[in-house]
């Protein structure tokens, strides 16, 4: 089993979760606390870096749902950054992109919230 | 017994005959009394080396032993002081008849001591053995070999009158095998461990009874020989022989339990608190309830240290509370008394071992000092993750516990620490049942979900597969003939795993059969899905889906796909995946999510096939981590030239199998083929609509 990291960061007032490995079933939990624990603490200006994101099953994309709706009620977003082609094509065919923002670059993820 | 009976009368008969030849009749002559004295001696020493070479009385306890060796001196002592000896045994002029009687009842008499004096022997050795040490059986072999020395020794010694019929009985006149005797008595006299193991009861008991018995038994005792007079010199001495040794023994055992019985209290408290460990042990090993164990522990600890107060404090989310009380009748103290709040016990969690604290008004300093009198065992109860808890036992008396308790009572803790452990891992273990349990009702149900059967279809081959794997994977596909005219096909993936899957998978299946019979576009179906899982599930639940509806007649196919893989349409050697626009179920309202989806329309023509997949296909890995890939799936599609839909679902199943070789499955492999076949009167299709 290919490990999984997340690893959290800031950067003016966005906080920046980073995702690494294989997310599915059994790591989604781990996913699930994280982003709890940022909206717990009001932080709901959210960028994922998906960069060193492998893998992503249906669980881990349900974290992304989960969160989603309570993130906007509070006036904050979750913004994807830095996707590989593979986890592209997993949102892709879900329509995830009608859903979330999807960054090239993290910079710009963080620059988008700063507008708004 | 029969055979004992028989050979008791024998000997009865033939000393009976001679006797009262002996005495009434005729004189013998010496050399013949000399003959028959010696067979008896012989006799004797063959019957009790052959007795006392096995155990006699193994199945009846200590006690028993003790009461049957005092009933049996008692019973010996009173024969010797209530049956009367015809002191004249030459009776002259007596009727024969009456002689006769006498002789016989004196001979039944003598033969009884004598049994009775080898019985005593045989219970003499069987005390004597008990915590036998090397030298033990060697002891006692010098001590029968004196016994029967010392006959010999009167036999050659013993001549004339006297002899006959008094004797030279073996304490009239010392000698030297007796001196042996009598020292080996001594010797065996000292092992009398057996005098540990009684309570203190038995012990008060046994030394006042056994004292009156002992006393009557020593003033009887020297006149038992005489008894003897019918059957011999040399029984006479065996029995005065025996009779000196269990006086001896009897003696110093009186003196050894006068000795113990200032301690005998202090006895039955180790005894008992060795009791109550085997009893712990025992209890605690069959207990499979937390619960149930953590609530006996204080009560099995008070037994064994007779404390007021037990309590055991377990270890919860880094504090100890209290988790299980024993109280003494009568004691009422709130739990953990007032005396163990303050600085007493910070002293006692400060040190990871047994503590005991002989007086808790000393501890503490200042103003914080206890005022609580009393005394206080501590004991960690640890495990090897760590300090589970802490087992006390108190006392409102200052030095209530005595020094040794410790390291008992610590023995005690590490008893219940890993009793508790135990337990923990029978728990874990039945949990792990259930969760194996949970999933298998989940496969079940996750199979009987899928179609047990496929339609006939007029023109059409359809056929699917799912490959489990080890956890639900949530994905389903069903082919559900609506009426005449139309067929729907439809492959699902739910998200997450496991029985909420499976249970949502079945929630679905409902719906759609439902749907079926209102809608008949594959848009609507979809859009109807997504509002009731909106609705109706948790947010953070999808579900991706491929809908088809067949029309075999028309030979045309209208589908839609909400967020699933792309569905591979194979012409002739060539693969193309159609992916019309789609989002998931269950991900944006209603509105959004209509306007998202696209409906496609194909009309097949014969040999055409339609395949859909989940993504457990194409994310199936092969050690090395490599995906499948919808590039390996492309290249094999377009490859294969099926001829039923059947193979073409086995042969992609086969070529993953291949493909992974042993690694483990993560997710569900469903797929679902549709393949056109050649019809008469068919209508040939345009391609696609």
């Amino acid at each position: 089993m290919e490990r999984f990291e997340i690893r959290t960061g800031d950067a003016q007032a966005v906080s920046l979760v980073y995702l690494k490995g294989y997310l599915d079933a059994h790591t989604a939990p781990e996913f699930e606390k994280t982003l709890q624990d940022l909206v717990g603490g009001e932080k709901v200006n959210i960028v994922v870096n998906c960069s060193d994101l492998t893998y992503i099953s249906s669980a881990g994309l349900g974290v992304f749902m989960g969160f989603i709706e309570d993130v906007r009620s509070r006036g904050g977003d979750i913004k994807l950054a830095e996707l590989t082609e593979k986890v592209f094509r997993v949102f892709d065919l879900l329509g995830f992109p009608v859903l979330f923002e999807i960054f090239e670059r993290e910079a710009d993820a963080v620059a988008k919230f700063k507008k708004t | 017994m029969r055979k004992w009976i028989t050979g008791f009368s024998t000997v009865l008969a033939v000393l009976f005959v001679y006797a009262f030849l002996r005495y009434r009749l005729i004189d013998i002559p010496f050399f013949a009394d000399q003959v028959k004295e010696w067979l008896i001696t012989a006799g004797l020493a063959l019957l009790v080396a052959r007795l006392t070479r096995r155990p006699w009385f193994e199945r009846i306890n200590l006690v028993r032993k003790l009461d049957l060796l005092g009933i049996l001196v008692l019973t010996i002592s009173a024969i010797a002081a209530v049956v009367p000896l015809s002191e004249g045994l030459g009776v002259q002029g007596a009727k024969v008849f009456r002689a006769a009687g006498v002789t016989f009842f004196e001979t039944v008499v003598g033969l009884v001591i004598l049994a009775a004096s080898i019985v005593l022997l045989l219970l003499v050795k069987e005390l004597v053995f008990i915590q036998q040490t090397r030298h033990t059986k060697n002891q006692f072999r010098i001590l029968l070999a004196a016994l029967f020395l010392n006959i010999g020794f009167v036999l050659l010694a013993g001549s004339g009158e006297e002899f006959r019929f008094t004797g030279p009985f073996a304490f009239d006149s010392p000698n030297v095998f007796m001196v042996l005797l009598t020292v080996v008595s001594v010797f065996l006299g000292f092992r009398n461990k057996w005098i540990h193991y009684l309570r203190k009861k038995s012990k008060l008991f046994y030394f006042f009874a056994g004292s009156a018995v002992f006393v009557f038994f020593v003033t009887q005792s020297s006149s038992l020989p005489k008894f003897l007079a019918p059957v011999g010199v040399s029984a006479g001495t065996a029995v005065s022989g025996i009779t000196a040794v269990t006086a001896i023994y009897l003696g110093m055992a009186l003196a050894s339990l006068l000795i113990h019985l200032p301690s005998a209290g202090l006895m039955d408290r180790k005894m008992r608190e060795v009791r109550s460990f085997q009893d712990l042990s025992a209890v605690l090993g069959s207990d499979l309830k937390k619960e149930v164990l953590v609530a006996k522990i204080p009560a099995l600890a008070n037994a064994m240290v007779e404390a007021e107060i037990t309590w055991l404090e377990l270890m919860d989310a880094g504090e100890f509370k209290v988790a299980a009380v024993h109280r003494k009748v009568g004691v009422s103290v709130e739990i953990p008394p007032e005396s163990m709040r303050g600085p007493c016990r910070e002293e006692i969690l400060g040190r990871r071992e047994t503590v005991l604290m002989n007086d808790l008004s000393k501890c503490g300093k200042g103003a914080s000092r206890s005022r609580f009198q009393g005394s206080l065992l501590a004991s960690p109860v640890t495990s090897q993750a760590g300090i589970l808890g802490i087992l006390f036992a108190m006392k409102s008396v200052p030095f209530g516990f005595v020094e040794e308790s410790q390291g008992l009572f610590q023995a005690f803790a590490n008893q219940a620490a890993i009793s508790m452990e135990n337990v923990s891992l029978v728990e874990q273990s039945v949990k792990r049942q259930a969760a194996e349990e949970e999933l298998r009702l989940a496969h079940e149900a996750q199979m009987r979900l899928l179609p047990q059967r496929m339609p006939q279809v007029r023109g059409f081959d359809i056929d699917g597969l799912c490959i489990t794997a080890n956890e639900i994977g949530g994905d389903f596909y069903d082919v559900i003939p609506v009426g005449s005219g139309r067929v729907d096909l439809l492959i699902g993936d739910v998200s997450g795993k496991g029985a909420t899957a499976a249970f949502y998978m079945a929630e679905f299946k409902g719906v759609i059969l439902t749907l079926v019979s209102h809608f008949d576009s594959p848009r609507d179906i979809l859009a109807e899905m997504n509002s009731f899982l909106r609705k109706q599930c948790d947010q953070d639940m999808f579900l991706t889906m491929v809908y088809a509806i067949l029309h075999p007649s028309r030979r045309t196919v209208r589908f839609a796909r909400a967020g699933h893989c792309p569905v591979g349409l194979l012409r002739g050697q060539k693969l193309s995946w159609l992916e019309p626009r789609g989002l998931g179920l269950g991900l944006v309202p209603g509105k959004l999510f209509k306007s998202r989806l696209e409906e496609r329309r194909l009309t097949l023509r014969t040999d055409d096939v339609l395949f859909l997949y989940t993504d457990g296909l194409t994310e199936a890995r092969n050690p090395a981590r490599e995906e499948f890939g919808e590039e390996r799936l492309t290249r094999f599609l377009a490859g294969s030239a099926p001829s039923t839909a059947r193979e073409l679902v086995q042969s992609v199943a086969d070529r993953v199998e291949e493909f992974t070789e042993n690694e483990p499955r993560h997710d569900d492999i469903t797929m679902l083929s549709l393949r056109a076949t050649a019809v008469k009167k068919s209508r040939q299709g345009q391609g696609e609509g």
